[in-house]
């Protein structure tokens, strides 16, 4: 091709299309190129064709390219690439001859058409079957197109998020429930409080208080009516205090049991609630006792952490007595540790069922009176039946636990249950009713001097020595706890406590505005 | 502090999702700026971006009700919901990872530099979550802080209790956001040094956001265990499963650098030494876990212990990578 065929006048259109080849066939290098240094650019002939050099990518400003002239034998139609194919240095070079050797995932990027390297060697080129791999790029428009898109999808994922995600807002339905106004429950508990304040005024007729079943929070003690004594015979005084709260019914309390020395016998009394607490040996065995009298049904509630069923959220029993105003509590059935044991559970929770599988555990449900029912293993199969029960005995909450230690006076033996290591020696715990709104909570807990534990037979047969007329048994080992007057009375497992997810406890029924 | 900033009608905006929104916006644009400035594509960031949220915020909501369907009507219910109801953080690295891919295959892209340009943006991500957690009262740490000359941040934050009651407790999210800043931060000065250093085995590639996971995991294997509102496997009640992610997530890594600084430098004595090390702040990790849940009140030894036990694991792991790495920079080439 001689200068003659050549027009200058071109320029401007192969420059054009050179930038046009340059933009499409724009190769995506995230890395920095390998720099391969070029040879020597030979001395320029006589005879020169424009050729541009698209500028490199580092090189500023990108729009300055610049001409060279050298020998045109033919453009070629297709831009040939410098090649970067490495030569292997020496140590390299070794490697490479013994292929079997390398690591797989080299070999299958040997294997791979590389990419940095389009043109096949001469020798490869030849042959036609080798398929030419080109890679489809977005053209650039479209690509700011789509950023705009993306951006704006962007904008609306945040506004989503803003308007509809609440991070740590794992409250349920239950919250949901306790939002209902209950009018006809405030208002009964309203009359008959009011009843009660108006009739004491006139007669001798014992005040009778209820507290709300909603209420998560119970009216708080009075400070004055918590004390102690290391003096047995200082219960006999409070017993006969609270002679018209008893209305005639033995108390389990004995002051000739063996009590464990240095140990202070806790107690608590208003007109609603009676609470004696101490601690004594029974077969080589440190047992604590709370013995709990109430005027009230109501008075017996159960709390769950964060007031919430279901929650993630655990804490430790004694803080829940407290944030509750519980005269007396103690741990319950760990519900959402053993959701998870695949053995099915029922849990029943301010009259709601929140867990309605056949279980193979023993359901204990307390009433609205007071009363412990208990549902045995597969004796409640389905949520309909769980509803029927619920609705005939007026339940308000349960325990999924077990196994029932005594049902209606009588000593249950328990060869096999499918949770609490029945018969493996650990700290136990129990709540029993003695009568009516008359209860018994029962721990058997390590000891620093190493005293034994129980088996939940052992348990049954302790609890049943105190003439209970039903115990239902409740998680034990580092739960098992009595918690009164701020904290545990027993020794817990560790000497520390262990968060759990629910509690029971006992309130006074009288409100703080009465009391003052 | 009222957690609702806007309350008009039937719209309620929270002070921690503005939070969450505001950190999202600086995560992309710092990622945007790292890609653009690594010469990666600013569409494929923002092609990742939304999609990594929206996977996120999808796994971690569905291993949450996996940990507590009982507080969700139904699975449905559950990913379908999200006004009520909580996430598994953790659960959102496979969300990332798949956001990375998809975003990566439909623009060319290479997958691990993608999410090596938005590691750092991820750890502000998680940063600024954690911290909007101060908005919602939702900073839950498991140890009270009862001392009044510690009650204030960072140390302790204070929550309002379902009762209506005041209580300080150790503000573990907090601490977390700040471990993310400074994991930002060092993430941003790890892309910029250590890609230009050559590795003797592997690529360079992927490397920034393994470091993210690394070291994220590290503090969630600690910090997790100071919350009382962990998430357990149905099965486990011990071990929470953020602990186990991480843990499994740490493990990974461990075995990915190994096998690189083993064709690297080959099978070497302190190869065993460093696994064996690893084995044992392992096993430290593990037993200041189980102490800590039956003594609660060694928590503050059983915490430092752990923590210096996860310290341990994150370093041994990134000491392999650096035996997969040329020690010494070669010389500039000449001009």
């Amino acid at each position: 091709m001689s200068k003659d065929t050549y027009d200058f006048s071109d320029l401007e259109a192969i420059l054009a299309e050179f930038r046009d080849e340059g933009s499409s066939d724009e190769a995506y290098e995230p890395e920095p190129a390998i720099e391969v240094e070029a040879p020597p650019a030979p001395p320029l002939p006589e005879a020169v064709s424009p050729v541009v050099e698209p500028p490199a990518e580092e090189e500023a400003p990108p729009r300055e390219a610049t001409v060279r002239f050298e020998l045109a034998p033919e453009r070629p139609k297709k831009k040939r690439p410098v090649s970067l194919k490495k030569e292997p240095i020496a140590s390299d070079a070794e490697e490479a001859e013994k292929p079997a050797k390398r690591p797989r995932r080299e070999k299958k990027q040997k294997e791979k058409p590389e990419k940095s390297t389009p043109e096949k060697p001469a020798e490869q080129a030849s042959i036609p079957a080798e398929p030419v791999y080109v890679k489809r790029r977005v053209p650039g428009v479209l690509r700011f197109l789509l950023s705009i898109l993306f951006f704006v999808f962007t904008l609306g994922i945040l506004g989503w998020v803003i308007l509809y995600l609440h991070p740590a807002s794992d409250m349920l339905s239950a919250t949901g429930s306790d939002t209902r106004l209950r009018l006809s429950e405030k208002l009964d508990v309203y009359v008959n409080n009011a009843t009660s304040d108006a009739l004491g005024e006139l007669t001798y007729i014992r005040k009778i208080y209820t507290l709300q079943e909603g209420d998560t929070v119970a009216p708080a003690p009075d400070p004055s009516g918590f004390g102690t004594t290391y003096d047995p015979a200082d219960i006999e005084d409070l017993l006969q205090r609270a002679a018209v709260l008893l209305d005639g019914q033995k108390v389990t309390f004995d002051p000739t049991a063996d009590f464990v020395p240095d140990e202070p016998i806790r107690y608590y009394l208003d007109d609603t609630i009676l609470v004696i607490a101490w601690k004594e040996y029974i077969e080589q065995r440190c047992c604590t006792f709370a013995e709990v009298k109430i005027a009230h049904g109501s008075q017996l509630k159960r709390k769950l952490a964060e007031d919430t069923y279901g929650t993630s959220i655990q804490l430790y029993a004694s803080d829940m007595a407290n944030a509750s105003n519980a005269v007396v509590a103690m741990n319950g059935d760990f519900y959402s540790f053993q959701t998870g044991r695949g053995v099915g559970t029922i849990h029943v929770y301010q009259r709601k069922i929140y867990s309605g599988k056949p279980t193979q555990l023993d359901t204990c449900f307390f009433t609205s009176s007071g009363d412990m029912l208990f549902a045995r293993a597969g004796e409640l199969n389905s949520e309909e039946e769980i509803q029927r029960y619920i609705d005939e005995n007026d339940a308000v909450f349960s325990l999924c636990f077990g196994p029932v230690l005594v049902d209606n006076g009588e000593l249950q033996y328990c060869a096999t249950y499918p949770i609490g290591e029945i018969g493996e020696e650990y700290s136990r715990s129990c709540i029993a009713m003695t009568d009516e709104l008359h209860y018994l909570l029962m721990t058997i807990n390590h000891t620093p001097d190493a005293r034994p534990r129980a088996s939940v037979n052992e348990l049954a047969r302790i609890i049943y020595s105190k003439n209970v007329w039903k115990a239902f048994n409740l998680d034990g080992g580092q739960t098992a706890e009595i918690i009164m007057m701020g904290g545990p009375i027993n020794h817990v497992d560790y000497g520390y406590e262990r968060a759990v997810s629910d509690i029971i406890y006992f309130a006074t029924a009288i409100p703080e505005e009465v009391r003052s | 502090m009222n957690s609702i900033a806007v309350y008009s009608g039937s719209t309620v905006i929270y002070w921690s999702a503005i939070v969450i929104s505001v950190g999202l916006v600086a995560a992309l644009f710092m990622s945007a700026s790292v890609q653009l400035s690594t010469r990666g594509r600013l569409v494929s960031m923002l092609l990742f971006f939304p999609l990594a949220i929206l996977f996120g915020i999808l796994l971690t909501r569905i291993l949450h009700w996996y940990c507590h369907s009982v507080q969700y009507n139904s699975f449905f219910h559950a990913i379908t919901d999200y006004s009520s109801g909580s996430y598994v953080l953790p659960a959102a690295i496979p969300g990332v990872w798949l956001a990375a891919w998809i975003a990566a295959k439909l623009d060319d892209g290479d997958t691990a530099k993608l999410l090596d340009a938005a590691a750092p943006g991820l750890a502000l991500t998680v940063g600024i979550i954690r911290l909007s957690a101060l908005f919602s009262s939702a900073c839950r740490g498991k140890i009270t802080v009862s001392r009044p000359i510690l009650q204030h941040l960072p140390i302790a934050a204070s929550n309002v209790t379902s009762s209506g009651t005041v209580e300080y407790r150790f503000a573990t999210f907090f601490v977390h956001f700040l471990l993310m800043l400074v994991l930002c931060a060092w993430l941003l000065h790890f892309l910029f040094s250590r890609r230009i250093v050559p590795m003797k085995a592997g690529r360079n590639e992927g490397n920034t956001i393994r470091m993210f996971l690394l070291y994220y995991s590290a503090s969630e294997l600690v910090l997790d265990s100071t919350r009382y509102d962990s998430s357990f496997l149905p099965i486990n009640g011990f071990v929470s499963i953020v602990q186990i992610i991480a843990a499994v997530c740490i493990l990974f890594l461990l075995i990915h650098y190994s096998r690189l600084s083993i064709r690297a430098n080959g099978r070497r004595f302190w190869h065993f030494l460093l696994w064996l090390l690893w084995l044992v702040f392992l096993g430290g990790v593990g037993a200041t876990e189980y102490l800590v849940q039956r003594h609660g009140d060694w928590y503050l030894g059983c915490y430092s212990a752990m923590a210096l036990c996860c310290l341990g694991l994150a370093l041994i792991v990134h000491r392999l990578y650096l035996t997969c790495c040329v020690k010494r920079e070669e010389p500039a080439t000449a001009q």
